[in-house]
């Protein structure tokens, strides 16, 4: 019997990166729209906060991704071990590339930031 | 010895008559009850492609109205329905399904699995399908197609300014198809992840396997949204509560949301399956294996992530801050990156092994695609720029741009599917060269159909136009558009010849491409002899022997152990045999389920709302009696399954296959939960001044939620003992039954409880778009709960006869997943109505 990777384990591990740039994106996206509808009537933030919000958002997303698809040892980590390692290994590289593709596009939308101003129509 | 070490004894004689009795297909007037996966697949797919058909039926005859200006051809109100019509036909009748189809008929073949794990399912899925998309379909010989175009904008399609029943139609058609998209992805995640042959690990598993499985992974995500949008537009032109009324609180905007969340998703949906197929043929036409497999499943799942966040570049022209576009302009562009991760995989893969590529047909299909596709995605780069889309939204251009994408990455990879996967299902191959006229007619024809749209869009000519005047310079390049259109035709013409002439289906012609994974092997009703141990990504290039022996029965399951048809149950990541699955045969009960499923839809639809509830119980008491044939308990002990292994027949909890699809199920409703938690808190932003208490009725007392919340704990709890009092093998028991109706009595008291608060406090779900906010989530609680409360009686039913019980035990498993869900979502809702409104007062 082999012992092998457990299927949730493995599937967290493998989405972590993904799964980063969709919170990202659903945080600056959903962040942004609610301070603009609704900034003065928030508890705890207001529209003023935008800017390091959306900052803080943006870097700890790079910082995780960068850690994730430079770290084959955290990578590995989170994914867990099989008596196939080949299996574990292929799972470990799709994952890194994963945090790597999903680094450019957190830099992409993060690149948004730096130019715009929040809030405006621009039109 | 045979080349993975399984030795080839032989096998009894009577073994493969057994196999052929047990998956024999039903004839004659019974056909409709099959549901052998190649049957039924083949069906769908041939559905699929009439839709197509129609579809394009209905483009020629716009494209024969629009090739001059000011024609009188057809009417405005009947060109509104058609491109309604052929929108909605080809994206949800033809384009899902068709990809649906060749998941069900070729996923098995290439697992090498003897069906999929729900074969009744898949069935019931085709026939609500085939039955719901024609009556949707016909409504356009009667003027009542819907004519708000395939994404149904709200308030165009509000009573006020759509009376009549044709927009219901689309609401409560299309919505009911969605639901068999949905149970085509359960199935296709289940057989994905489970019915893989040994050592099939996650890294040999063909791509056409991964694409299957991120496309069912989008559905779960993508059309729950449109579901719940679909709802809320019936309820509003239905009984007047006001989701997307500005004037009451609520806003149009909310639909584009929805259905753009779920619409852009929808074309990678369209999509990944057909570049999966690509994956499949490209190293076959060269004889060389992928180059990049690791690359391109990393290409898969990027793109399916990426895909969802994409939705607001349907909206760049509706007035939201340029910050929030900048965001989705990004993510547009970057997911350009996967799909030519995938585009450069497959131009590298026919460089390595140029020398051995021949120009068959579906070489041709896709070296079209390769074309045509790279096109449409470098406009889609454009539009994807907000300045430009500001200039060309709503022109052709636009309908350019999308045909290039959806024809060019979906139609041509299906046509090369059609030529390359005929001779695995037919007994004569098509023709080469009717192939290669139908190939030029459609690639000539397309382009010059398109091509110039660009250019009328680019002139200012907007879509959705019956007619232009004939004096400002557009007739010329739509007139080649339409000549265009009819060239594609007749390719398409060519091909339907080439089928009549040569597609036998029953059998297979074999190898012919000599291609290296499983469909290839020899097969037979019952798929492959026996189901191979698998050691690299092209089983038979890497194990030259391996059909010859699979044909042996040397491999696993070569007979029918628990006498019945049944197949190999594996570990998700290694492929590790786990347990034998006893599936159902033929069978009328889901194809009586689906057809009055659709019916109660459709009736609905035209208001005969007695007839449609009849109907409607029909519908659920089928799905029991298909249910009641279920769980087959450990009767059968562990069996032999060849090559000196016994594994069980029956599994319960977490490992079993149904609890997978009941967990895909769970992940569904929650996507649909989401959803609406995403309109509620969306309408607020939007309207903040009717949410309570601002300008609707109070909240009740906080302790009404609170007794609501401990009846929905005290009947969960009732289930759990339940579980724990279910009575010894083959024995009845009372207390188990009673505890478990009692626990969902209890549940549907909280939901009563908590919809009765409300009402008490004067609240009208017509007055306000919180109103109706807050009655929908106890609605959307109540749903669940009813599910929950069937399940139980149902249940209960089979405890009292002696079909469940300790160890037989999925049903009341089941039973109580749901309903742990069905808690953790009302509960939430609870939160949300009673906590937000005081959070932010
Ligand atoms: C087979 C050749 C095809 C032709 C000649 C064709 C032609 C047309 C025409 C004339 C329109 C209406 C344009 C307008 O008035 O705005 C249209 C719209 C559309 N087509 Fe096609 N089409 C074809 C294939 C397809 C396919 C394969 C798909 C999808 C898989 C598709 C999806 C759509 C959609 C979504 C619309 C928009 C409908 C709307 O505006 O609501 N078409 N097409
Ligand atoms: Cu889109």
């Amino acid at each position: 019997m082999v012992r092998g990777i457990g299927f949730v384990r493995a599937l967290l591990g493998l989405l972590a990166g993904p799964s980063i740039w969709a919170g990202h994106f659903g945080l600056v996206y959903g962040g942004h729209a609610a301070l603009c509808g609704a900034g003065d009537r928030l508890p705890l933030v207001a529209r003023a906060d935008l800017p390091w919000l959306l900052l803080v958002a943006t870097g700890s997303a790079v910082i995780a991704l960068l850690a994730l698809a430079v770290s084959g040892r955290l990578t590995g980590w989170l994914i867990g071990t099989s008596d196939l390692p080949d299996e574990a290994d292929f799972l470990v590289r799709v994952a890194r590339l994963l945090s790597a593709l999903s680094l450019f596009g957190v830099l992409a939308s993060g690149a948004g930031m730096i130019v715009l101003p929040g809030c405006q129509l621009l039109r | 010895m045979s080349d993975s070490g399984i030795s080839a004894t032989p096998r009894p004689a009577g073994e493969r008559a057994e196999l052929l009795r047990i998956w024999a297909t039903p004839q004659g007037w019974r056909l409709p009850s099959a549901v052998n996966n190649t049957v039924i697949g083949l069906f769908y797919l041939g559905a699929a492609f009439a839709f197509f058909l129609l579809a394009g039926i209905v483009a020629l005859l716009m494209r024969t109205q629009l090739a001059q200006g000011d024609a009188t051809f057809l009417s405005q109100d009947l060109y509104n329905q058609m491109f309604t019509m052929h929108g909605t036909t080809m994206m949800f009748l033809f384009a899902v399904p068709a990809m649906e189809a060749l998941g069900v008929m070729l996923l098995p073949q290439m697992l090498a699995a003897r069906d999929l794990p729900f074969p009744r399912l898949s069935a019931f899925a085709i026939w609500a399908y085939v039955i719901g998309g024609a009556v949707f379909f016909s409504t356009i010989f009667y003027g009542l197609a819907p004519k708000g175009g395939w994404f149904m904008y709200p308030p165009l399609t509000l009573t006020a300014y759509q009376p009549g029943d044709n927009a219901d139609f689309w609401l409560l058609g299309i919505g009911f198809i969605e639901i068999s998209a949905i149970a085509g992805a359960v199935e296709i995640v289940v057989g994905v992840l489970r019915t893989r042959p040994p050592g099939m690990t996650l890294s040999r598993m063909p791509i056409f396997g991964w694409s299957m499985l991120i496309f069912a992974g989008m559905i779960i995500f993508a059309f729950p949204a449109v579901i719940l949008a679909t709802m809320l537009l019936e309820i509003e032109r239905a009984f007047g509560w006001p989701f997307f009324t500005a004037a009451r609180g609520g806003d149009p905007l909310l639909w584009q949301h929805l259905f753009w969340f779920f619409g852009h998703p929808e074309v990678y949906i369209i999509f990944l399956p057909a570049a999966g197929l690509v994956s499949m043929m490209v190293p076959t036409f060269v004889q060389t294996p992928l180059i990049g497999y690791r690359l391109i499943v990393v290409a898969l799942i990027g793109t399916g992530f990426f895909s969802f966040g994409l939705w607001v570049h349907h909206m760049f022209t509706t007035g939201i801050p340029s910050l929030s576009l900048a965001f989705f302009s990004a993510a547009s562009i970057a997911v350009a990156v996967p799909s030519g991760i995938q585009v450069f995989s497959w131009i590298a893969t026919l460089a390595a092994g140029r020398e051995r590529l021949r120009l068959t047909t579906p070489a041709l299909f896709v070296l079209g695609f390769l074309f045509i596709f790279t096109v449409g995605g470098l406009t889609g780069i454009m539009v994807a720029l907000v300045p430009i889309d500001l200039q060309v939204h709503d022109t052709y251009f636009v309908v350019a741009h999308f045909h290039y994408v959806l024809v060019g990455g979906m139609v041509f990879p299906l046509f090369a599917t059609f030529y390359y996967w005929a001779p695995a299902f037919s007994r004569r191959a098509l023709s080469e060269r009717l192939g290669r006229w139908s190939f030029w007619l459609m690639f000539v024809g397309f382009n010059v159909a398109f091509f110039p749209m660009h250019l009328t869009g680019l002139a200012g000519m907007p879509r959705r136009v019956w007619t232009y005047p004939g004096d400002i310079g557009w007739d010329g390049l739509n007139l080649l558009s339409t000549i265009g259109a009819y060239i594609l035709a007749a390719g398409v013409l060519v091909f339907v010849v080439d089928l009549v002439r040569n597609f036998r289906p029953g059998g297979g012609a074999g190898n012919v491409w000599n291609a290296g994974t499983l469909e290839w092997l020899p097969n037979d009703v019952y798929s492959t002899r026996s189901i191979p141990l698998v050691t690299g990504r092209y089983p038979l290039w890497d194990q030259p022997n391996l059909a010859r022996d699979v044909e042996a029965g040397a491999h696993y399951l070569p007979d029918a152990p628990t006498g019945g048809r049944e197949t190999l149950v594996t570990s998700t990541v290694e492929a590790e045999p786990q347990y034998v699955l006893q599936m159902p045969g033929a069978g009328w009960s889901q194809v009586l389920a689906a057809t009055f499923t659709a019916a109660f839809f459709l009736l609905l639809t035209i208001k005969l709302v007695w007839i449609a509830a009849v109907c409607g119980v029909l519908a659920v008491l089928f799905c029991l009696v298909w249910a009641w044939g279920l769980d087959p308990g450990p009767a059968r002990g562990k069996v032999a399954v060849g090559a000196g292994l016994t594994l069980p027949s029956y599994m319960t909890g977490p490992q079993s296959h149904s609890w997978w699809a009941m967990v895909v199920l769970m992940l569904v409703a929650a996507s649909l939960y989401i959803a609406y938690v995403f309109s509620y808190l969306y309408l607020w932003t939007v309207s903040p001044e009717v949410w309570a208490p601002a300008g609707a009725a109070p909240l009740p007392p906080l302790s009404r939620p609170l007794v609501a919340a401990a009846a929905f704990l005290a009947g969960l709890g009732l289930i759990v003992v339940a579980g724990r009092s279910l009575p010894p093998p083959g024995q009845r028991g009372w207390v188990a039954p009673i505890a478990l109706v009692v626990g969902a009595c209890l549940l549907a008291t909280a939901v009563a409880t908590e919809i009765l608060g409300h009402i008490e406090m004067g609240l009208e779900p017509q007055a306000t778009a919180y109103a109706a906010m807050v009655f929908l989530a106890g609605a959307l609680a109540g749903q669940v709960v009813a599910a929950v409360l069937v399940m139980a009686l149902f249940v209960a039913a089979r405890i009292l006869c002696a079909r469940t019980d300790r160890e037989r035990r999925n049903s009341f498993d089941h039973t109580l997943q749901l309903a742990r869900y069905a808690v953790g979502q009302s509960l939430f809702g609870l939160l949300l109505v009673h906590g937000f409104p005081r959070l932010v007062a």
